[in-house]
């Protein structure tokens, strides 16, 4: 738990450029992120936090209930992670889909044959559900 | 008059999968007792500060004189506490991920 303190505190001072994470008022393990919740499970930092997208984003490696295919998240967990570290590769995935490794099938077929196609209807999904207009 | 009942200690056959000991095969029962064995293989120390001090990045907690750590082979040190917990989980250093048996065993061969 104190590692949770520590680790906050330096998230608050030094935040990632571009993600906001702000801690709940009543759950140091729950944090507001972005569009996306992260919670850090009882057994944190042994187990890897659980990251989920709250908004609907058109992405190969992120499914329709916001369920992210990513490796750190499961086998490839390290205790010498942290949420800086998780966030930023989060950030990493959205800027470079991975449609070889596939969690959408649909979407990562349609990246595969028509980028441009699958990045407009991205752009089209983050105006409509992210932002809200 | 109560009395607080302890949690039966988890064991973790692979790094996702926790049960309590009256629960693992056999097989597992043999993977924990090796993990265990290997880990008390792995040389650690007390803390004296005389080596240039700085975090365990597993609890982010500097190290502070008379800090029981453990020293991984690829030269990686953390709480013994807190390697141990992680060790019993994934038998890989967090720092590198290089994998803790297989530099073990290098060791061996090469003394």
């Amino acid at each position: 738990m104190i590692a949770i303190v520590m680790e906050t505190q330096r998230l608050m001072a030094e935040p990632v450029p571009g993600i906001s994470a702000v801690p709940d008022e009543t759950n140091a393990r729950y944090f507001h992120v972005v569009v996306a919740e992260l919670f850090l499970p009882e057994e944190y930092p042994m187990s890897a936090p659980k990251v989920r997208f709250m908004t609907k984003i058109y992405h190969p490696n992120i499914d329709k209930l916001g369920r992210i295919c990513l490796d750190i998240l499961k086998d490839k967990w390290s205790p010498a992670l942290q949420i800086r570290t998780v966030l930023l590769s989060i950030q990493a995935l959205l800027s470079a889909p991975n449609p070889d490794d596939p969690l959408a099938n649909d979407v990562a077929e349609l990246w595969k044959v028509n980028e441009s196609e699958a990045i407009r209807i991205a752009r089209e999904w983050t105006r409509t559900y992210a932002m809200g207009n | 008059m109560f009395f607080l009942q302890e949690a039966p200690p988890m064991f973790f056959p692979s790094p996702s999968v926790s049960r309590p000991a009256s629960q693992l095969t056999e097989e597992e029962q043999v993977k924990i007792a090796k993990r265990m064995g290997l880990i008390t293989h792995l040389p650690c120390g007390i803390f004296d500060g005389t080596k240039k001090s700085g975090e365990c990045v597993i609890c982010m907690i500097d190290f502070t004189v008379g800090d029981r750590v453990r020293y991984l082979p690829c030269m990686h040190t953390y709480h013994t506490e807190c390697i141990d917990d992680w060790l019993m989980r994934s038998f890989t250093c967090p720092s590198c991920l290089e994998p803790v048996d297989a530099a073990l065993l290098n060791t061996y061969g090469s003394s």
